[in-house]
């Protein structure tokens, strides 16, 4: 298992060799590695860039395949949800568009709200309390105490969802998304 | 696995009075259990359901679920800054954009990759790629359907990791193609077992 972060920055290799190849649009740091020779330079090299390609890639990969996954369940556990949603994308073209897909409410709402009852990152991001010290919630906090604040919790606020373990057709209601 | 017994750098006195269960003044035990145990969320969740928005979950460690402090923290800008935390992720060799601390060196790393990741950026140059793979996913998803059950997730998976790998290294690995699971099995294990790693060998708590 240990060797799999090592794995992948290998494959990150390949990102790098794919600019210095081609040097047009390969990928998505093509532009980035030009317009940063251009100018004086150190500001990304290669070895940044096969850190930025792994980092995004499991930035990307697991969680958006884990958050279509919880949606689909979400809409099979509600038949009538289910219905809606297909009557809605019947409309759309062969090939749709990002922009036409973001024109439709229903798909939108549930994938907002997929992502708030089975969010990828439902834990804490942590940061530290600036050195001087901060108050938070009304209690003093002394500088470089950790700080979590998890996305579980948070989309679980009584204040802002009364019921907030229903899958809710609640936020349909709601028009402040 | 860093295991504290007291406080390491903060004064055990301030963060004492802090809502919280008595042990958290003093070993971040319980903490380290529930993660290891995969339950981390639930158990500072709990911790929230007993003791209101703000909670002391490890001696120098504490939970907010407050949208006002929220704010507060994670806007650009706040002094909020990373914990060593980020550090400890799977790539690891230098710092990146996810993992950087310095407020200043982060702000160059996220100018210079404003433009190719805004919203106008991705769609003219990779809206036909990720429609491409999309495609073929719900082609995969419908042969599989006939045969019997779908393992969707495996699916879209797959999918995700070949339009990212096709984003960020110039081609993806074709896994759609080949029903390949073993590259995403290595990002499923880094992302899975490493997180949860990082969690227990951040420096601070």
């Amino acid at each position: 298992m240990y060797t799999a972060p090592d794995t992948l920055f290998g494959y990150a290799g390949i990102a790098l060799n794919q600019n210095k190849a081609t040097g047009t649009k390969s990928n998505i740091f093509a532009g980035v590695v030009a317009e940063v020779a251009k100018d004086e330079g150190g500001l990304l090299d290669g070895v940044d860039v096969q850190v930025e390609a792994s980092n995004f890639i499991l930035a990307g990969s697991d969680t958006t395949g884990v958050s279509l996954t919880f949606m689909i369940y979400n809409i099979l556990l509600n038949p009538e949800l289910q219905r809606a949603l297909e009557e809605e994308v019947a409309g759309i073209s062969d090939s749709p568009t990002d922009t036409e897909l973001e024109t439709l409410p229903l798909l939108n709402t549930i994938m907002i709200e997929s992502m708030r009852t089975h969010g990828a990152i439902p834990s804490g991001l942590p940061r530290m309390v600036p050195p001087e010290g901060a108050n938070l919630c009304g209690y003093q906090l002394p500088g470089g105490l950790g700080v979590t604040t998890q996305a579980y919790s948070l989309h679980r606020d009584p204040e802002a969802f009364p019921d907030p373990e229903k899958y809710g057709l609640l936020f349909l209601e709601r028009n402040d998304y | 696995m860093v295991l504290t017994l007291s406080p390491q750098g903060i004064a055990h006195q301030d963060t004492r009075k802090l809502p919280g269960p008595w042990h958290t003044k003093y070993t971040n035990l319980a903490l380290k259990i529930a993660t290891l145990s995969g339950r981390r969320i639930f158990f500072v969740h709990d911790l929230h359901t007993k003791y209101g928005s703000i909670v002391r979950i490890a001696p120098e460690e504490v939970d907010v679920s407050d949208i006002p402090a929220f704010k507060a923290i994670h806007r650009a800008g706040s002094g909020y800054v990373k914990t060593p935390f980020y550090a400890t992720m799977p790539v690891n060799t230098r710092l990146g954009i996810f993992a950087m601390s310095d407020t200043k060196a982060h702000a160059v790393r996220r100018r210079l990759f404003a433009r190719p990741f805004s919203k106008s950026f991705l769609r003219s140059n990779w809206e036909s790629t990720v429609l491409e793979k999309v495609k073929l996913t719900l082609s995969v998803i419908k042969k599989d359907s006939t045969l019997g059950e779908v393992d969707i997730m495996k699916w879209f998976l797959l999918m995700a990791g070949d339009v990212s790998t096709h984003l960020f290294f110039g081609d993806s690995f074709h896994t759609l193609e080949s029903g390949e699971v073993c590259f995403l099995a290595t990002i499923h294990c880094v992302t899975a077992a490493l997180t949860r790693v990082a969690w227990c060998i951040q420096p601070s708590s």
